[in-house]
């Protein structure tokens, strides 16, 4: 996976994801954003992995988003504060 | 762009930084960031045997980007250095010298609180690595440490197999805008 899948434009209500062609624009009626969870896993090979998500969160309920291994968006899970 | 994050060990009194981003930590009876194999943990005989404190904390090396926030711990939840092996965790505010805790005390203590299992320490249970020293972090300042300080302690018990263990994986998460 890409390190840095996401391209983020905007903050808030008005922001908007894009990833290769793949377009994920995010609005609500309540509170809503849109911004990366990323994290760096320390492997025991000593290796860094680092992984990243896109989060749209609308009234503190989050919805991951990431690439799968074909380039395809893919919504993880839906769930309050889940960790990549 | 996104912030450029890196893990960093201290040591010393000072807090002498090593990157360990793309790294291993090895548990010793010193306070050093070398990995190799001097000043190893022993079987004990009697009581129990713990390592020199380990200190981590993330810190922002460059990049782009608003806030940071909601730093976060876990591991994968199953120990993988077999029985008689522990690990440790704790967070801290502020920075002390790393030292070797008093086997008076099991678990052992940081601060006089006992510390906990870094194995209960799970993706949906995670360590809170930002309640002590606060975020969210803004871009000022980088590069720059933030978050708390994590304080890690391996544990050897008496009967336990000799040699170099297996290692782990740790996990530090956190939201980006």
């Amino acid at each position: 996976m890409p390190a840095e899948p996401f391209d983020i434009h905007g903050e808030g209500i008005s922001a908007v994801g894009a990833d290769a062609g793949v377009l994920v624009a995010f609005a609500g009626p309540g509170d809503a954003r849109m911004f990366r969870r990323r994290a760096v896993r320390m492997r025991p090979d000593g290796a860094s992995e680092p992984i990243e998500m896109l989060v749209a969160e609308l009234d503190g309920v989050r919805t991951y988003l990431r690439r799968d291994a074909c380039g395809r968006l893919q919504v993880v899970v839906t769930h309050l504060d889940l960790q990549p | 762009m996104a912030a450029t994050i890196q893990i960093r060990e201290k040591n010393g009194a000072g807090q002498t930084a090593t990157d360990k981003t793309a790294g291993t930590i090895r548990f010793k009876k010193a306070d050093d960031a070398g990995v190799d194999l001097l000043n190893p943990l022993v079987v004990p005989s009697s009581a129990t045997e713990y390592s020199c404190q380990k200190w981590l904390r993330m810190y922002v090396a460059g990049g782009s980007y608003t806030q940071i926030s909601n730093l976060r711990l876990y591991s994968d939840g199953a120990s993988g250095y077999g029985s008689g092996v522990k690990l440790w965790a704790k967070t801290a505010a502020a920075y002390a010298t790393p030292s070797i805790p008093s086997t008076a005390n099991d678990p052992p203590q940081l601060s006089a609180v006992p510390m906990v299992d870094m194995f209960t320490y799970t993706a949906g249970a995670p360590l809170d690595m930002d309640d002590l020293a606060a975020g969210p972090f803004d871009a000022s300042g980088v590069p720059k440490d933030i978050g708390n300080y994590l304080v890690l302690v391996m544990e050897v018990e008496i009967g336990t197999a000799q040699g170099v263990k297996p290692a782990e994986t740790l996990t530090f998460a956190w939201d980006e805008i």
